[in-house]
């Protein structure tokens, strides 16, 4: 044992300190180890060795030049002197030569206060150039409206081009020309469409990339950074919010190794622009007569409560999943104290689904993974990390992946085998993996009457070998799967073949806080609605809405339009106006976002974590379960407390109390074997009804519908960068494979309309080759999905009459 | 003796005839008094009066809101907001000076690279009501318009020790 130890590792000394390291690592990397600090432009622990910017120079002992750290693997007795006066002088003309070409514009560059070449010049630059010849100047590039470029300050260290190869995979950027006309560029212009790219502005070591909405707004000398969470997926990333008098003026990611790295999506780096836009509600709103009126909060919470009284349990909360707990447990509170219904469930149309599994392989070590299956939509748009670490897992180790969707999308790495397929074909390419595995599986349970007619074909035999062979295999429901009909059955398929394969189950949901709303909803809510079809068949008198476009937020935007016209009372808790608000609620009152409040948010992996407020209050703007609070003062204004069931809200006064409950709950659900049980490792369970869906005519399309990237929540949907980013999808459209369109007899971009069931809308037809035939692609949280109905199920797609010009549609597009 | 001579001084008066003296002396020589306002003192070209916001001879404002006086001031009298302008140039939305932190130390001047924010040899200037003593960016620039020659020949005397 000792001996295999010694043999993996050496002794190096590096400016007279012994140091053991890795056989293999690099100088760098053991200088690193011991907080000697050696000055480098282009190496990054998570990037390739490129060796290019040559400042890593190093003295080492009987070598006959010094050579770079970054690039030189240590040998057993190494001695390396990074301070020797070989090694400054070696620096020093490095540097000397690396600001030849860099223009001295600091006062005017974005990176200044925060530039390693700023830094490094001051220890290792000259006081005045003897450069007297004309700098170089290169032309910048326009990659998009995340990033701005300022490619004369460029020292090609390659970070950039190293991150797009290696971490993204899209490799959208290269160097071109050679020597001195050396140029960073997208080779032909376009914009960077990764959704991580906004990483590249980190890892620039000067002010050639830098945040383009961020731009010229503060110094990095005059910004506090806060430690947050982004919760736009269900990793929950972990963010420096960098504020200036109580604003949010940018975000930068936190080192975590075990979930973001040191990386972050695009979504999360540039969502808080939407926390100051103009549609931020910063004033309780009523609708007296029929007109909206702006009033005190005295007299909005005295409606609200007016109304609540007046329900008693006749009352319906429903709660965004991406809440944090504090505001689900005041929530549940408060309806437990009314008697009424309470849930968070909006982006599941079958009630026997599975919102939340844990899934019994930690998402750090996904990247070790060596076989996959991804079942839904595209995990790189929704949970952009965890698909990176699949992406490294492909890359790195050569996993093997295969994904069963219904677009056929570019996942920046190579799949073995992508199934594209109808999402009611979803059933039989399961079934087939399933019956692969197992030949007689269905003989042996009820599966008989569905199974039966399920054709293996070899592609579905190749996937269930390589996940049975894999060591480490992993089988992934994404968040698309939740919104089918068929959720619970197709779960559970890939639950037994995750089983019969001895694969991980991940399963994946949208609504970033799933995990704490599952957790304290199982446990603490006494009347739990039983899907959102209940919405519709028990009507409430009052429904209280928290934080959710009750049209956008949803998979079921009929059902929510028809709750709030059947509701007496429709109270509105929301940070921000919103037109479909503006029609149906009768009480809209302004409260706080997650940021302005600060919470505990639990992840995939069950890891919680809390933080505290990062920006300051917008307006009257006041957090959700303060409001929970005044509106159980007032209704058990005279009630005494130990009466009521309820033991916490009506003693919650500040933050601390609240936190300190929610942590006491939560830790109680740990403690207690049951609830775990129940809640923190259940797995899909067998649904009550085994049929296989209806059949679509063949004139009917199957809708798949998709929760674009940028838009999964109200503060992305408000945040200009997010709006204008290549991701952004139009309001109307409708995509179809080029062969359906032939087969409608339509041509591209014609005028449509989409009838699904009694419902119907207007739209543009748009042919697009990635799309499965026999499917209709119909975005969420656009104003086309807000007027149908379920995100999957039968549509039909007729023909406009050509006078039919979609104005009203464009009209609308436009805003 | 000595109680002789003490006698004999005050009754020649001499200490009195001394001090006549020195009044008489004065009262011959030139006067340094001045009429202050008609008659003013000469400054040093070096003297931190009242601050300025410049602007080069085309009439573009030299700030390019790099943000080093806020960052150097040590009264934190400053405080500046930023945006990129629509040409693409970096300027600034706010530049406030709070006269009654500031202490006149000349940081601010001493560390802008374009010789934009400057302090005139003006000091003669009162504030009537509360928060006039916090100027903005505009009537910066206006004073920097209105004395601009003066700061122009201060900063011409000086360049051979900048």
């Amino acid at each position: 044992m000792n001996a295999q130890v010694q043999s993996n590792t050496v002794t190096i000394e590096i400016d007279g300190k012994p140091v053991e390291v890795a056989k293999g690592s690099m100088i760098i990397e053991a200088a690193d180890s011991i907080g000697i600090d050696i000055p480098r432009f282009c190496y990054h622990r998570k990037l390739s060795i490129a060796a290019n910017c040559r400042m890593c120079l190093v003295d080492v002992e009987k070598a006959p030049k010094p050579l770079p750290a970054c690039a030189t693997p240590v040998a057993d007795g190494m001695k390396v002197f990074t301070e020797s006066c070989r090694a400054r002088d070696a620096q020093k003309n490095v540097m000397e030569f690396l600001l030849i070409n860099h223009p001295l514009d600091c006062p005017i560059c974005d990176q200044g206060g925060e530039c390693e070449l700023q830094d490094l010049a001051m220890g290792y630059g000259r006081s005045v150039s003897r450069f007297t010849e004309r700098k170089r100047s290169v032309k910048d590039k326009n990659i998009g409206p995340l990033i701005s470029t300022e490619m004369t300050r460029c020292i090609h260290c390659t970070r950039c081009v190293r991150f797009l190869d290696e971490i993204a995979g899209s490799n959208e950027l290269g160097t071109i020309g050679r020597g001195e006309k050396t140029e960073i560029s997208t080779y032909i212009e376009k914009s960077i469409d990764s959704e991580l790219s906004g990483n590249i502005i980190d890892l620039c070591p000067v002010g050639a990339l830098t945040n383009k909405p961020f731009r010229f707004r503060a110094r990095a000398w005059e910004m506090l950074a806060r430690p947050a969470l982004a919760l736009h997926d269900s990793l929950h990333s972990q963010v420096w919010y960098h504020t200036r008098r109580g604003e949010l003026m940018r975000a930068v990611p936190r080192d975590h190794e075990s979930i973001n790295e040191t990386w972050l999506a695009d979504r999360d780096r540039y969502s808080h622009f939407g926390l100051y836009d103009q549609q931020r509600l910063l004033q309780p709103q009523l609708r007296q007569d029929g007109r909206w009126q702006q009033v005190s909060w005295e007299q909005a919470l005295h409606s609200a409560a007016e109304a609540m009284q007046a329900a008693g349990p006749d009352l319906q909360i429903v709660l965004s999943p991406q809440l944090l707990g504090e505001e689900h447990l005041a929530f549940v509170q408060l309806a437990n104290l009314q008697g009424g219904q309470v849930d968070y469930r909006l982006y599941t149309d079958d009630a026997q689904a599975q919102s939340w599994s844990h899934g019994n392989l930690p998402l750090a070590a996904l990247d070790q993974c060596d076989a996959g299956l991804l079942v839904g939509g595209r995990i790189h748009h929704d949970q952009p990390l965890l698909a990176h670490r699949l992406r490294q897992a492909q890359r790195r180790h050569g996993a093997s992946l295969a994904s069963i969707t219904a677009v056929d999308v570019d996942w920046y790495c190579k799949l073995e085998h992508k199934l594209i397929s109808a999402p009611d074909r979803w059933l039989q390419e399961l079934a087939g993996i399933l019956l692969a595995l197992q030949p007689d599986y269905a003989d042996k349970t009820g599966f008989k009457s569905l199974l039966k007619a399920i054709k293996v074909t070899p592609e579905h035999e190749q996937i269930a070998a390589r996940l049975s062979s894999g060591e480490r295999s992993v089988v992934i429901a994404a968040q698309q799967l939740a919104m089918h009909p068929q959720a619970a059955l197709l779960q559970y398929l890939l639950r037994l073949i995750a089983e019969a394969s001895n694969s991980s189950l991940m399963v994946l949901t949208a609504g970033s806080n799933t995990a704490a709303a599952e957790l304290l909803h199982a446990h603490a809510a006494t009347n739990r609605m039983q899907g959102l079809q209940q919405l519709v068949d028990r009507p409430a008198r009052v429904l209280l809405l928290h934080s959710l476009d009750p049209l956008l937020d949803t998979v079921r935007p009929d059902l929510l339009r028809q709750a709030c016209e059947q509701a007496d009372v429709v109270i509105a808790l929301t940070a921000f106006e919103h037109e479909h608000l503006q029609q149906l609620a009768d009480i809209v009152l302004p409260v706080a976002h997650a940021l302005e409040t600060g919470g505990t948010a639990i992840n995939i992996d069950g890891q919680q974590h809390d933080f505290a407020a990062v920006g300051k209050l917008s307006g009257a703007a006041r957090p959700g379960w303060k409001v929970a609070r005044m509106l159980a003062d007032l209704l058990h204004a005279d009630g005494d407390d130990t009466q009521t069931s309820v033991t916490g809200l009506r003693h919650w006064n500040d933050a601390q109390s609240v936190s300190a409950e929610l942590a006491a709950v939560l830790k109680q659900l740990a403690d207690d074997d049951n609830a775990a049980a129940g809640c923190l490792q259940q797995l899909p369970q067998k649904p009550s009804s085994l049929s296989a869906a209806k059949a679509r005519s063949s004139k009917q399309l199957s809708r798949i519908s998709e929760l674009p990237m940028v838009r999964v929540d109200q503060l992305c949907r408000h945040s200009k960068p997010l709006a204008d980013s290549v991701h952004q999808v139009q309001e109307r459209d409708v995509l179809v494979h080029p062969q359906e369109l032939r087969k409608l007899k339509l041509n591209d971009q014609d005028a449509v309309l989409v009838v699904q069931g009694d419902l119907q809308a207007k739209a543009r037809i748009i042919a697009d080759q990635r799309i499965a035939p026999g499917c209709a692609w119909i975005a969420l949280t656009t104003a086309l999905a807000a007027e149908l109905g379920a995100a999957f199920g039968a549509v039909t797609v007729q023909s406009l009459p050509t006078d039919h010009n979609l104005d009203d549609a464009h009209g609308e597009q436009q805003k | 003796m000595t109680a002789m001579t003490n006698y004999l001084r005050s009754l020649m008066l001499v200490e009195l005839f001394q001090g006549l003296a020195v009044t008489w002396r004065h009262m011959l020589q030139p006067k340094v008094t001045l009429n202050y306002p008609e008659e003013k003192t000469p400054k040093s070209n070096r003297f931190r009066g009242l601050h300025a916001l410049r602007r080069y001879p085309n009439g573009e404002e030299r700030c390019i809101a790099c943000k080093l006086c806020e960052a150097v001031c040590p009264a934190l009298a400053i405080t500046i907001d930023s945006e990129q302008r629509d040409d693409g140039t970096r300027r600034t939305t706010r530049y406030d000076i709070d006269l009654f932190k500031c202490i006149y130390c000349g940081f601010c001047e001493e560390s802008c690279p374009v010789d934009s924010i400057v302090e005139t040899d003006f000091h003669e200037y009162h504030f009537e009501n509360r928060g006039e003593n916090i100027v903005n960016k505009q009537q910066l620039l206006a004073l920097g318009d209105r004395f601009e020659a003066s700061i122009a020949a201060a900063r011409r005397q000086d360049a051979a020790y900048r």
